[in-house]
């Protein structure tokens, strides 16, 4: 082989000559969400590592992620063949195994847990309620999808969502990306790159999004209400909490204990007092070396014949309905409390009730101080908050349970 | 698809409802036991206190512009910055608070 030969071939296998349009939009895309990522600091922690993810697999010749391994819809009732991908996979093929296999999320959910205070919550209970209000938008859209009908314009054909695609759509409303990511790996692992950005996105815009809903739905006067100040809730409560919604949730819905049980387990390690220094591992070292996988690993999946198609559109579109009508619903939550306290609750705690935390509560806070300068919502809007996340976690649980 | 749904959200409302049932009854008996332990201490809450009525026209509020004064000139003295100050606050008005809420809050419990 001669010198031009060799400068031919190398020339040939670069990713240059072989790359196609639709991953140079890939790429074009991905650096767009890190310039989200990085200049508008859009949810940072997982929108850099997701995009870097999806950057990584849309390079051409990389061989870093084969989606051939994970799905064939050629093939009925196709199993990844784990022994294959271990010995010819690439790095990012085993970042994904802890997705597929269903490890990371639940691990993110133990550092959530660990890392927040269930006390609002314990202290007054009823906003329980409010963060299953703020699930309707989660089933109105898992409805919704299923109604779109299969269409064809300008020779792009959609062939329309199954009951398990709208299933994993739907849960995009819970606004929890680990619960949406878990849910979208057990019931349509194909749509997990365009779920996962929809989700991180509109947990972003949360600020953005939930605003101009709360303000529509409640008058001035229902804003300014100033609540009670909370209870003090003793240690003893506070360990006691985690055991029994675990022992309640996991007996009700078998399917929602990998993310409860995670979720409470954390927050035991946290409030138990004996076990700091896992405790500590968990809320940092731990849930940050499972974001960086999870977050390559979920972009990965988004490789541009997965993720260029009508269904990423669509699916962007009902998730922020899914959302909004979350917030909606939460929000309307709240109102009726007010009503029945006569004026107690201020009907902004609802829209907390997304799980988002702790942004839809700082948001709450931000919202109620725009109408009365001298009210402190936040931690009134905590507790629908992690109420939101166990409500989205039994959502993601039942449906598992139904449709897989 | 329906029935999916409203089972869906009728059982997320269930286990929620039952959860907070549970919590709300527990902390009751909580409750109890706090109170059969330690004699009530006497507890001014915050909602006792009469807050002070923010009008419009607070900016003209003599009371509340001698109180000002008297606390940046009392600062002033203790700081030795000069001893026999004059000043006279002619207006006042609230600007915009650029604490991190989450800071406020945790100051706020710690006051009450």
């Amino acid at each position: 082989m001669n010198f031009i030969d060799a400068i031919g071939k190398l020339l040939a296998e670069s990713g240059f000559a072989t790359m196609t349009i639709p991953q140079l939009i890939m790429i074009a895309f991905s650096c767009f969400l890190l310039y989200l990522g990085i200049v508008k600091k859009y949810e940072p922690l997982l929108l850099i590592p997701i995009a870097f993810g999806m950057l990584l697999t849309n390079l051409p010749g990389t061989q870093m992620y084969h989606p051939e391994f994970w799905s064939n819809t050629a093939i009925a009732n196709f199993k990844p063949d784990y022994m294959q991908i271990l010995q010819k996979g690439g790095i990012l093929d085993l970042f994904y195994i802890g997705i597929k296999t269903g490890i990371f999320p639940p691990l993110i959910f133990l550092g959530v847990g660990a890392m927040n205070d269930f006390g609002p919550l314990i202290a007054n209970p009823k906003t329980f309620l409010l963060g299953a209000a703020a699930q309707f938008g989660i089933f109105f859209t898992f409805i919704g999808a299923q109604l779109i009908p299969a269409f064809t314009i300008f020779g792009i054909s959609f062939a329309g969502f199954t009951a398990l695609d709208a299933g994993a759509i739907g849960i995009i409303g819970g606004a929890d990306g680990p619960t949406a990511i878990f849910t979208a790996t057990k019931l349509a692992p194909h749509l997990l790159g365009a779920i996962a950005v929809a989700a991180y996105s509109y947990m972003a815009l949360v600020p953005v999004i939930q605003p101009p809903i709360m303000k529509f739905l409640t008058t001035k006067k229902e804003r300014q209400v100033v609540m009670k100040q909370l209870r003090p809730v003793s240690k003893k409560e506070k360990i006691i909490f985690p055991i029994a919604v675990t022992i309640l949730v996991v007996l009700l819905i078998p399917a929602a204990a990998p993310l409860v049980g995670m979720l409470m387990l954390g927050n035991l390690a946290r409030e138990s007092g004996v076990i700091d220094r896992l405790s500590k591992t968990i809320q940092n070292e731990l849930i940050n070396i499972v974001t960086i996988l999870l977050g390559i690993g979920v972009g990965a999946t988004a490789t541009a014949e997965n993720f260029l198609a009508p269904t990423t559109v669509i699916i962007i579109l009902l998730g922020l309905v899914a959302f909004a009508i979350g917030t909606a619903f939460g929000v309307v939550g709240g109102k009726l409390m007010y009503w029945l306290t006569k004026g107690k609750v201020n009907p902004l705690i609802g829209s907390a009730g997304v799980s988002a935390v702790p942004m839809a509560a700082r948001v709450s806070q931000k919202v109620g101080q725009e109408a009365n300068p001298s009210n402190y919502l936040l931690m009134h809007a905590m507790g629908p908050n992690v109420a939101g996340v166990i409500g989205s976690a039994v959502a993601a649980g039942i449906l598992i349970s139904i449709l897989g | 698809m329906w029935l999916q749904s409203i089972v869906g959200i009728s059982v997320v409302f269930f286990a929620l409802i039952a959860l907070s049932v549970f919590i709300y009854l527990f902390g009751k008996v909580m409750a109890d036991d706090r109170e059969k332990k330690k004699v009530k201490p006497e507890i001014i809450r915050a909602s006792d206190v009469k807050s002070i009525e923010m009008d419009a026209d607070i900016e003209n509020d003599g009371e509340l512009i001698a109180v000002i004064t008297a606390a940046i000139q009392a600062s002033l003295v203790k700081a030795g910055i000069s001893p026999e100050c004059k000043i006279v606050v002619k207006s006042f008005k609230r600007i915009g608070n650029d604490t991190p809420v989450w800071n406020t809050t945790g100051r706020e419990e710690l006051l009450n």
